[in-house]
């Protein structure tokens, strides 16, 4: 006979419910589903030995991936790659108002972009930009939240967001021109 | 008292903060006048809005497996009574 499941435990109950997200984070940081389901294991086992310094009521998920985040640069990064550097200032490929969509200036295209295309320019976006990426456009948390998270003034993270997109979308934009879904230059 | 209008260089550098909720509501509703009276903004705005839904789409569906989470649930009960 199998035995009942033991009842969950109230570390189990506030940290179970986030593994969605974790592991969202984990992928996009480590690039590669093994690496991703070991970073949220490790995240989990470190989470629970730090289970006191947890403030109940507070939110739980910004606790996790804050430890997420910092054990994928203490144990993590350094074994994987060279962290990719990015000089802010300078990474600017794309005009700050972005170029628009040429044939399609509403932006229609990205919907018909497959999802692999967008993964793939996500993931070669620099660390830094990509992480402010998928912890506010994708995982939604706030400026103050990821500025804690990542111990930068809340500017630091506006900044990189913004020029983050503009990356993103110009990358977005050309697969777009090149498959032929909008074509390149002004609207009419 | 009515606010102040809002041109489309503020409009721009704001729309960013506007889209994740990060305005005060005096500019929240500043900018919301100013798309409602200009489309080039506004082209801008659906610009932005559809991009986030692209990768929202593109992204979100994705979930801890659940292998990984029956390791973690037993790896969690080696460590320990929580």
């Amino acid at each position: 006979m199998v035995p009942p499941p033991p009842a969950e435990t109230p570390f189990e109950r506030e940290v179970l419910p986030h593994l969605d997200a974790m592991y969202r984070v984990a992928l996009r940081l480590t690039g590669d589903a093994a690496g991703a389901e070991d970073l949220v294991q490790d995240t989990v086992l470190k989470a629970f030995r730090a289970w006191e310094s947890f403030r109940q009521g507070t939110n739980a998920r910004g606790w996790l991936l804050t430890i997420l985040r910092n054990t994928f640069i203490n144990d993590y990064r350094r074994r994987r790659r060279a962290p990719m550097l990015v000089d802010i200032d300078v990474a600017e490929p794309h005009a700050l108002v972005h170029e628009g969509g040429g044939s399609d200036p509403e932006g229609e295209f990205f919907h018909q972009l497959v999802d692999d295309r967008i993964i793939a320019a996500l993931d070669a976006l620099p660390d830094d930009f990509r992480e402010v990426v998928v912890l506010s456009d994708v995982e939604g948390l706030g400026y103050a939240q990821i500025a804690d998270m990542l111990a930068v003034p809340v500017g630091t993270v506006k900044s990189r967001l913004f020029r983050a997109r503009r990356q993103l979308q110009g990358v977005l934009r050309e697969y777009a021109i090149e498959a032929g879904i909008v074509r390149a230059g002004k609207a009419p | 008292m009515t606010p102040t209008p809002m041109n489309c260089a503020e409009a721009l550098e704001l729309l960013q903060d506007f889209l994740k909720d990060e305005l005060t509501a005096a500019n929240q509703e500043r900018l919301s006048r100013h798309l409602a009276a200009c489309g080039h903004c506004l082209q801008h705005e659906h610009f932005e809005r559809n991009f986030l839904a692209a990768l929202e789409r593109a992204t979100r569906g994705v979930r801890c497996p659940d292998e990984a989470v029956a390791r973690i649930r037993e790896a969690l009960r080696s460590a320990g009574p929580g």
